[in-house]
């Protein structure tokens, strides 16, 4: 059983416990969920903890999403984490930014736990077939 | 569907965030129905739309979105409901904007707790605007309401 640990980044802590407990109400075996209020906390959480798939907020203070999956690529091991960014703001100027920053998925609020597992097996899937 | 563009997208976005997120059984509101004891929430947004986004929920319906949202029997604190009437209107504000003007994005204020005459201005406010709508639904426990004006900068 290979449990995965989990990075949910999210000024909200409602959003966060949402999240987590979307992600309980799939099939995915999830190990360690971790939290962060905003990109800044997480890039420092980053530095010593591993993890297999970031859900980023957009909106934060501090350091917002789009700074966060920026700082990430700028890392060579940190890059390859596949980060999936949930937001109300489903937009295509936002969707096309997002994606030219790194971000790999993109979840648009409201959205069910099936919707959030297909892109979370979809991120994974694709992200063994570039290890290949 | 109404000959309101702004209504029936705000409509659709509400029905979808309370059925998606907050398992909510939703059905229109009887007419002229008024809120009993609510608690309110503004946004503002600005971008390729700027404006306002009200929420209003009967606390009796709040504490079952609240116990929904949170999938606990008992909802917490008010503190806990506040801030889930917060990422309400946040969704709700972020859902219509994206489904009324897709392609490009506005940004959205952080949402915060403001009394019912802030609502009811909102309202008020709409012969000011280019785009106002209002929409009331009846879920458990009480009315939800939300009002938006909006002015197009693009």
């Amino acid at each position: 059983m290979h449990m995965r640990d989990i990075l949910i980044v999210d000024d909200s802590r409602a959003m966060r416990n949402f999240l987590r407990r979307a992600l309980s109400m799939t099939s995915l075996e999830i190990g360690v969920v971790h939290e962060a209020e905003n990109g800044l906390e997480a890039l420092n959480l980053l530095d010593n903890q591993s993890v297999e798939v970031i859900f980023s907020d957009i909106n934060m203070p501090v350091m917002d999403g789009a700074v966060f999956v920026g700082e990430l690529a700028k890392n060579e091991v940190k890059r390859k984490i596949p980060v999936i960014v949930v937001s109300t703001d489903s937009s295509m100027e936002r969707k096309n930014q997002m994606q030219s920053l790194g971000a790999k998925g993109y979840i648009a609020k409201p959205f069910s736990p099936e919707q959030l597992e297909q892109e979370v097996v979809r991120l994974l899937w694709e992200a063994s077939d570039d290890d290949e | 569907m109404t000959t309101n563009k702004i209504e029936d997208v705000l409509r659709d976005a509400s029905v979808s965030v309370l059925e998606t997120m907050f398992f909510a059984d939703i059905t229109a509101a009887i007419e002229g129905a008024t809120h009993v004891d609510p608690v309110t929430c503004v946004i503002d947004c600005k971008g390729a739309e700027t404006g306002t986004f009200t929420v209003a929920v009967d606390r009796p319906a709040l504490h079952i979105l609240c116990c929904a949202f949170f999938g606990e029997d008992e909802a917490g604190p008010a503190s806990q409901e506040w801030e889930m009437i917060c990422e309400l209107t946040n969704m709700l504000a972020g859902s219509t904007l994206s489904a009324y003007v897709p392609e490009h994005f506005s940004q959205l204020s952080s949402p915060s707790i403001c009394g019912l005459d802030r609502h009811l201005e909102t309202c008020s406010n709409k012969d000011q605007a280019s785009e106002f709508a209002l929409v009331s639904l009846s879920i458990e426990g009480g009315l939800l309401s939300v009002a938006c004006t909006l002015r197009t900068t693009r």
